[in-house]
């Protein structure tokens, strides 16, 4: 019997039961064969190219619970991209508000985002680095921007995203620690807001 | 454990160790002095001239653990004030933990960390010392604002450190923690006065003590340095006899409830005995009984007599159960007065006292003869009995001893403050 309260699906490679911890999980790893696996509807299909993350140390484990400040975080996907200096990971975080957002972990700086609707996109060519804009009611300045390439993933991911994918990505940093990243995706913009937390007050339960 | 890579410094071609991740943005050369900009293949895009290495305990590729967290130092500044004087800020790097500061001042250290916060006041332009600033609800006082550059650099850093570049520098303080406001300057721009429009960046410091660093990060003793006066982040740290101040005044206070205690006990206690001796009653034995309930309370007689001047007199008080002395204590009253070309004067006194334990409960008798004195006719004498008498003289002294120490510590402590406080006053007095 499964546990959890969404659909059931079996592995299409092993058979073995998928059990989600997230409704609208699009992508996932099988725990019991590690087959990269898409679930359309009640479909499961093989996600054809595969990866191996590397292990690197990390503050974050999948399926662990972690505490900051009042939230407790348990991140169940873990993708990895690598840009023009190295590699970060986004990890997709249940909270225990019940919400779930994008952890975003790059050698001790870490951000929580969650994707948020923009009335107006800005122009992202405009957008070089110290270039200031206001956008979400508050002045933003342009400190980072690059192209980042999907190198790995591993657990449940809410998008689908597949190895080599490629993004063009801005970040923008805000007053008290707030950050904006704008991502281009297949001519597609996507908006998320959040912001920076310390590591140290991250604590393993 | 630290993955160390190497490269050979693009302009001289020495031998240079790599520890810190792929977000350090800058390759200091220690050989030459060129500044290769990590990020776009160890392109030298600065130079260093005539720089002397500094003193520093700690060098690059140095691991120890900082708040459960370990740390490898990868790079090195040094920063000189515009009043000369130096430190050493280190650079330290975790792969999951990112990128920190550990400042050597003086032989005191500081594990600092950039905060994303803003404290209240952001900026701070009228310096007023000791004003309150907040992080959060945390409470710091303000402590100095100075300016300083960088004079030397080493190994990898964050950011592309350039000769001569100056940082503007407040600090508050709220032991063992301080908050630090910086930003930092061109040349060109210190010198035109322009500063006031760079990116103000907050840290966060905690005070190590220079022997737990020492130990943390496995410092030989030979090399290690010994700390210059407090530093303003110290918190205070009690020696041996400020410890015993500690207790003194632990002591003291609770020696203090028990003297209230024992007095509010002993306010209205009753003697067990109260009687007047005449002249023929210390002539000649007179039996007065009394009673003792508990053995193992303290006796006390206090005895007096009403017209005794410029003579003395002893008499001799003997305890008898069922006929059998079992106790005899001998007292001499002696009074003397007068007047003189300084006034009235007065010597020895007209009461005495006599502690004593009986053996067992049960009832006694009391009798006082005339010893003798220096006149022929013993004056009567008042004789009183209590049981349960507290000596409070040796508590009283213990009490003392116990002020003493606490205030010592207090002392202690308030030297300690105002030996840190010392350096900025003096700014300020100037």
């Amino acid at each position: 019997m499964s546990t959890s309260p969404y659909p059931a699906y079996n592995c299409a490679a092993c058979g073995g039961p998928l059990t989600l911890k997230f409704r609208y999980t699009k992508i996932i790893t099988c725990p019991h064969c590690g087959a990269g696996l898409f679930l359309e509807d009640k479909a499961v299909k093989m996600r054809g190219l595969e990866s191996v993350m590397a292990d690197y140390p990390s503050l974050f484990s999948l399926y662990e619970n972690y505490a900051y400040k009042t939230q407790k975080l348990t991140p169940i996907g873990q993708v990895r991209f690598e840009y023009a200096h190295g590699f970060w990971d986004e990890w997709w975080t249940l909270m225990s508000s019940g919400e779930a957002c994008w952890m975003s972990v790059d050698e001790g700086d870490i951000a929580i985002e969650q994707l948020v609707t923009l009335d107006k996109m800005p122009f992202m060519p405009d957008l070089q680095v110290d270039v200031e804009i206001e956008l979400l009611g508050e002045s933003l300045r342009v400190t980072e921007r690059g192209s980042a390439q999907c190198i790995a993933l591993k657990g449940e991911i809410p998008e689908v995203i597949m190895i080599g994918d490629n993004f063009d990505y801005v970040h923008l940093s805000g007053a008290k620690g707030r950050l904006v990243t704008l991502e281009v995706q297949n001519g597609n913009l996507f908006a998320y807001e959040g912001q920076w937390i310390d590591p140290f007050e991250v604590k393993r339960l | 454990m630290n993955d160390v890579r190497s490269i050979n410094c693009t302009q001289c071609g020495a031998p240079l160790e790599l520890h810190g991740g792929h977000r350090t943005r800058s390759l200091n050369c220690a050989y030459c002095g060129a500044v290769m900009d990590s990020h776009e293949g160890y392109k030298v895009v600065e130079q260093f001239h005539d720089t002397l290495r500094p003193h520093c305990p700690l060098h690059i590729g140095m691991q120890g653990v900082l708040k459960d967290v370990e740390f490898t130092i990868i790079g090195l500044i040094q920063y000189q004030t515009e009043e000369g004087d130096t430190w050493i800020d280190l650079q330290l790097y975790s792969p999951t933990h990112g990128y920190h500061w550990l400042s050597d001042e003086q032989g005191h250290f500081i594990f600092s960390r950039r905060v994303r916060d803003i404290p209240k006041p952001a900026h701070i332009s009228n310096f007023k010392l000791k004003a309150p600033v907040f992080l959060g609800k945390q409470r710091f006082y303000l402590y100095e604002q100075y300016r300083a550059k960088v004079q030397y650099v080493e190994g990898e850093l964050t950011w592309i450190a350039k000769q001569g570049n100056w940082l503007n520098i407040t600090e508050a303080t709220a032991p063992p923690v301080c908050l630090s406001y910086e930003n930092s300057v061109s040349e060109e721009d210190y010198y035109k006065g322009h500063d006031a429009h760079t990116e103000k960046e907050y840290y966060y410091g905690e005070y190590f003590f220079p022997n737990d660093i020492y130990q943390r990060f496995s410092v030989e003793k030979s090399a290690q340095d010994k700390p210059e006066g407090i530093h303003m982040a110290q918190p205070y740290q009690p020696g041996l006899t400020a410890a015993m101040g500690q207790v003194g005044g632990y002591f003291f206070w609770v020696g203090l409830l028990a003297l209230f205690v024992i007095l509010f006990m002993n306010a209205d206690e009753q003697p067990r005995l109260k009687y007047h001796f005449n002249q023929t009653e210390l002539s000649t034995p007179t039996l007065i009984p009394f009673k003792v309930e508990d053995p193992q309370k303290l006796l006390e007689f206090r005895i007096s007599v009403d017209r005794l001047t410029n003579h003395w007199v002893a008499y001799e008080m003997v305890v008898q159960k069922e006929e059998e002395n079992v106790l005899i204590v001998e007292k001499e009253i002696e009074f003397y007065e007068g007047r003189d070309s300084d006034g009235y004067w007065s010597e020895g006194s007209r009461e005495a006292r006599a502690l004593f334990k009986l053996p067992a409960a049960g009832e006694y008798s009391l009798s006082v003869l005339f010893d003798g004195g220096s006149q022929s006719t013993p004056p009567p004498l008042f004789v009183e009995l209590y049981e349960g008498v507290v000596v409070v003289r040796y508590f009283l002294l213990l009490m003392a001893l116990s002020l003493l120490f606490y205030m010592w510590k207090w002392f202690h402590r308030r030297s300690h403050e105002n030996r840190r406080w010392e350096p900025v006053t003096e700014d300020e007095d100037d």
